[in-house]
């Protein structure tokens, strides 16, 4: 684009132009151009405001001065990201930990002005759309109960469930997508069997299996992530909370991925995926991790067998950022037991439309995941490192029996008389 | 054919698929197949409409855009060869031909106006912007010193 002198204006027209439409403007100019913008006129300063700070991710305490000084633009901010307590020391969090506690004053250390200064901000930004609060972070649970959201849509919260946060949620109604994903592993007072939270627009919930059973009861409910990390081998959460989905959210529930922290924990392998088809036969999307099935085929597929509508099954299900163990270096992929595995899946679930391995049996990249796409279906199957097996599938015998077999069983779904060997077209999608 | 009427009473030609790039005639035209009477667009000038129906005439036939969030419309300003040459031809009028796009609703021309505007603004002082769209300063000397304190955060982000 040439950057090429306009014939100049010939009147104000730009300075009375409706505010909806000089909002158009401001929103596709770069930071350093609306900070200019800004102090033309009174109009548009105010129009800047509201695009400047609608968005805040800074640990900027000058930010946080500005919004406690300036009401107009506390409330231009819509999304939030707190920032996170800085230079945490181990020892006052394993001390917490092995005291016991249930409060979170211990939690209270080395607070950065930044901070200090956004939890006494939080309580004015009435117009918030999507918060975000970090772990070891308690200076801003202290501020939760000052805090009136009635707009907040996305909470994402990474502490401890504590009174006062129980008392947030009950009167921040208007919550869509909540994720209550503590790192930290606590014993509360809170008797959450006694604790009841409405939260009526809940569609999406990430949270361990308490906090799953906690909300099912008020909420339409359609995705359910549970992260089962510290009451893990504890299958009786687990299943108390499969139990909930079930007799509350079986006609809303369509996505449940369970996660599980692979550094500490494995087993109850086909349990896991036999409680979910016992308990939620209706899901659409299923996500597990670390579920190892191959031993037991017809188990699996006895399994499989039972969801109406499954269409995709994620065997490597991990939250976005989560960490990964690291495999061992002298790890064979075993082609074979893939295609069993594979054709195995698809026979038991006829809905099935794309399915991606267990981790297990690749190496620790994760980079480059593939996809094999029936191109007059678009049935998909994904798999990890390209560049390993693309050239063997296609050089290999073997591995054209694979590709072969594949196709076929896709063209079977189609149309039983179609009996075709073309190999199937590789198709890269970009990984989210 | 169908025929608009435009504010100062000069009547314009078009066919069906050059108006329905505008949301609002689409839907006026959806139940009309008579085109005997004129449709009258009390808030548009003969000259902006020209130029409206230019636009439409060349983007005919193309997808119609999606609307999409400020998020993923920020801070981008890309502008394809004929738009950048249509718009800059017709800078003067540029504010007009917003208005009548928003009024219309032809969502790609909104959106290349407000991309012109947004390109002109760009690069420039305080002073020149001022300059450039004759805009009178009603701050005062220390509303302007108090909104640079509060904003100096963002200068370096």
């Amino acid at each position: 684009m040439t950057s090429a002198t306009p014939r100049p204006f010939t009147n104000a027209f730009f300075q009375y132009f409706p505010v909806e439409l000089v909002r158009e403007i401001v929103v596709l100019l770069e930071v350093k151009d609306i900070l200019s913008l800004c102090l033309v006129c009174k109009d548009f300063h105010s129009v800047c405001i509201d695009i400047l700070y609608k968005n805040i991710h800074t640990n900027k305490t000058q930010c946080f001065n500005t919004l406690a000084s300036n009401v107009q633009n506390a409330k231009a901010v819509r999304n939030l990201t707190l920032p996170a307590q800085i230079n945490i020391e181990l020892d006052v969090v394993c001390n917490w930990l092995r005291e016991n506690s249930s409060s979170s004053e211990a939690l209270l250390f080395n607070k950065s002005t930044a901070d200090v200064r956004a939890a006494s901000v939080l309580p004015l930004l009435s117009n918030l759309r999507n918060l975000s609060v970090p772990p070891f972070s308690a200076i801003y649970t202290q501020a939760l109960p000052e805090c009136h959201f009635p707009l907040l849509r996305v909470f994402s919260y990474a502490m401890p469930i504590t009174q006062p946060l129980v008392s947030f949620l009950s009167r921040t109604i208007a919550i869509v997508r909540l994720s209550l994903d503590s790192y930290i592993p606590f014993r509360s007072d809170l008797k959450f069997n006694e604790l009841s939270i409405a939260l009526p627009h809940l569609q999406h919930l990430t949270g361990n299996p308490q906090v799953v059973k906690l909300f099912a009861e008020h909420a339409p409910l359609a995705t359910v992530h549970i992260n089962w990390n510290f009451d893990r081998r504890n299958m009786q959460a687990l299943e108390q909370a499969l139990d909930s989905l079930a007799s509350h959210c079986s006609s809303t529930l369509k996505e449940f991925a369970v996660y599980r922290n692979l550094f500490r924990q494995t087993g109850c392998n086909l349990q896991i995926l036999s409680v979910i088809c016992d308990k939620l036969p209706h899901i659409t999307t299923l996500g597990l991790n670390g579920v190892q099935l191959d031993a037991n085929l017809s188990a699996t597929q006895n399994a499989l067998s039972r969801f109406t509508y499954l269409e995709y099954l994620d065997m490597d299900h991990h939250p976005f950022g989560a960490v990964r163990p690291p495999r061992s270096r002298s790890f064979v992929v075993n082609w074979d037991q893939d295609e069993v595995t594979i054709l195995s899946w698809a026979s038991a679930c006829p809905t099935l439309k794309r399915s991606r391995l267990h981790s297990t049996s690749f190496p620790s990249f994760y980079r480059n995941t593939f996809w094999l796409k029936d191109p007059r279906d678009g049935i998909l199957w994904r798999f990890y490192r390209p560049d390993v097996w693309i050239p063997l599938l296609s050089t290999v015998p073997q591995r054209r029996t694979f590709l072969t077999s594949m196709h076929n069983w896709c063209s079977r779904r189609i149309d039983p008389s179609i009996k075709s060997t073309a190999p199937l077209a590789p198709v890269s999608v970009p990984d989210i | 054919m169908f025929t608009l009427l435009s504010e100062d009473g000069i009547s314009f030609q078009a066919e069906r698929d050059v108006l329905e790039r505008s949301v609002l005639l689409k839907n006026m035209l959806e139940d009309v197949q008579d085109s005997s009477n004129s449709i009258p667009l009390p808030n548009v000038a003969s000259a902006v409409l020209e130029k409206v129906l230019h636009f439409c005439e060349h983007h005919r036939g193309d997808p119609l855009p999606v609307p999409e969030e400020d998020e993923t419309r920020m801070r981008k300003i890309v502008i394809e060869d004929w738009d950048y040459d249509f718009i800059s031809a017709n800078c003067d009028i540029v504010f007009e031909i917003i208005m009548a796009a928003n009024y219309l609703d032809i969502k790609d021309l909104l959106d290349l106006g407000c991309k012109y505007v947004a390109s002109l603004i760009k690069g420039k002082s305080t002073e020149q912007i001022r300059e450039l769209f004759h805009i009178v300063n009603d701050l005062t000397p220390e509303e302007e010193e108090k909104i640079k304190k509060e904003n100096q955060w963002a200068e370096a982000v």
